[in-house]
């Protein structure tokens, strides 16, 4: 009985052994300190490296993305005299209707453009004239009238080609993007 | 004498060649720069017109060039940018097999303008308004970076040199090279 109990006091005074506790991470190699005066040199090294680079690579770095619709488009330039049209020739009477409506076009275009010129002159003189006014009744208001407009960006889009068209069940589809992307 | 002794008296106050100059114009120092704005401005605005149709958009941002000068607004730049593409697929009914497809792009004109005087804007979008084609979107926002770099390709190598060059800033990173 007795060794028994000495047999199981000695189970639980068995030492138990810890390693010593590790500061840094068991993978990362430690560091051996650097003369402060070396350091900085390197770091000032690898700062003029890397700032040459960059500065070289700027240089050329400035490339805009292609413009399909203005580029060249090589299968039919390539054939582009095979759909040459002939000129076609028109007899005088022709020439000459064609030359007054040339004109009587120009000449409503300039018209147009005109009007939009006075507009503009109006405009800017009707709205000067009534800020001045403002500014005589009260700068207050004034200075809130002159200042930037607020709610950048303005969105607008044009006319619709149609009106909507009634009862129009839409076809089962997808938008599948793809804009050339680079990263 | 009374009069020899007035005259004294005044040497005596203006005991300085400057200031027997009198006042001079700060105008003779410096030149006197007029500021002939009349209200606040903004800045730079840039005016993206974008649309499915190539024609009527390339004679819009003509036409918003030209209107632009009409006001006496500065026209910095008018340019493309590469255009949005996209695939149009209509399915057959009850399943994803493709019926018909067609590719749309949608293009895109800017046309920046500098120095707009705040009041003016609204009388440029206004005419905008009564001029824009079918189907073109017009958006007036003021420029910023960001719109520039779109324009161009993104220079992934210039970037990551530039990112290690920043991380060279990095408490952490300095530490682990044995710089501090």
């Amino acid at each position: 009985m007795l060794s028994v109990i000495r047999g199981l006091n000695s189970l639980s005074i068995r030492p138990l052994h810890v390693s010593a506790a590790v500061n840094s991470s068991v993978f990362m190699k430690k560091q051996k300190k650097m003369d402060p005066e070396v350091a900085k040199q390197r770091e000032t090294r690898r700062r003029k490296r890397l700032e040459k680079e960059i500065r070289s690579m700027q240089k050329h770095s400035k490339k805009p993305k292609p413009i399909d619709e203005m580029a060249l488009d090589v299968r039919s330039s390539k054939n582009i005299n095979e759909r040459r049209r002939e000129a076609v020739i028109y007899t005088e009477e022709e020439q000459d209707e064609y030359a007054v409506a040339l004109k009587d076009y120009t000449r409503s275009r300039n018209a147009l453009q005109r009007l939009d010129d006075q507009w503009i002159r109006d405009a800017m003189r009707m709205q000067s004239k009534a800020l001045a006014e403002l500014k005589k009744i009260d700068p207050v208001l004034w200075e809130k009238a002159v200042q930037p407009d607020a709610n950048l960006p303005l969105v607008s889009n044009g006319p619709a080609l149609s009106p909507p068209v009634k009862g129009y069940v839409a076809p089962d589809g997808d938008y599948i993007d793809t804009t050339r992307s680079w990263t | 004498m009374l009069r020899r002794a007035s005259v004294l008296k005044e040497a005596v106050r203006c005991a300085s060649l400057r200031e027997k100059a009198g006042s001079i114009p700060a105008s003779v120092y410096e030149p006197i720069f007029h500021d002939p704005r009349e209200f606040p401005e903004h800045e730079q605005l840039n005016i993206r017109l974008q649309g499915y149709d190539y024609v009527p958009l390339e004679n819009f941002q003509g036409l918003v060039h030209r209107l632009s000068r009409r006001f006496g607004f500065n026209v910095v730049d008018s340019y493309a940018v590469a255009a949005q593409t996209e695939r149009v697929v209509s399915y057959k009914p009850n399943s994803t097999l493709i019926d018909q497809e067609i590719g749309l792009s949608l293009y895109d004109r800017v046309v920046r303008i500098s120095n707009v005087p705040a009041p003016r804007l609204q009388l440029l979008v206004n005419i905008l308004r009564a001029h824009t084609p079918v189907g073109v979107k017009v958006t007036v926002k003021s420029h910023e970076k960001a719109d520039e770099d779109y324009r161009y390709i993104p220079d992934v190598l210039l970037k990551q040199k530039q990112e290690e060059l920043k991380m060279l800033d990095d408490p952490v990173i300095r530490k682990n090279l044995g710089w501090e």
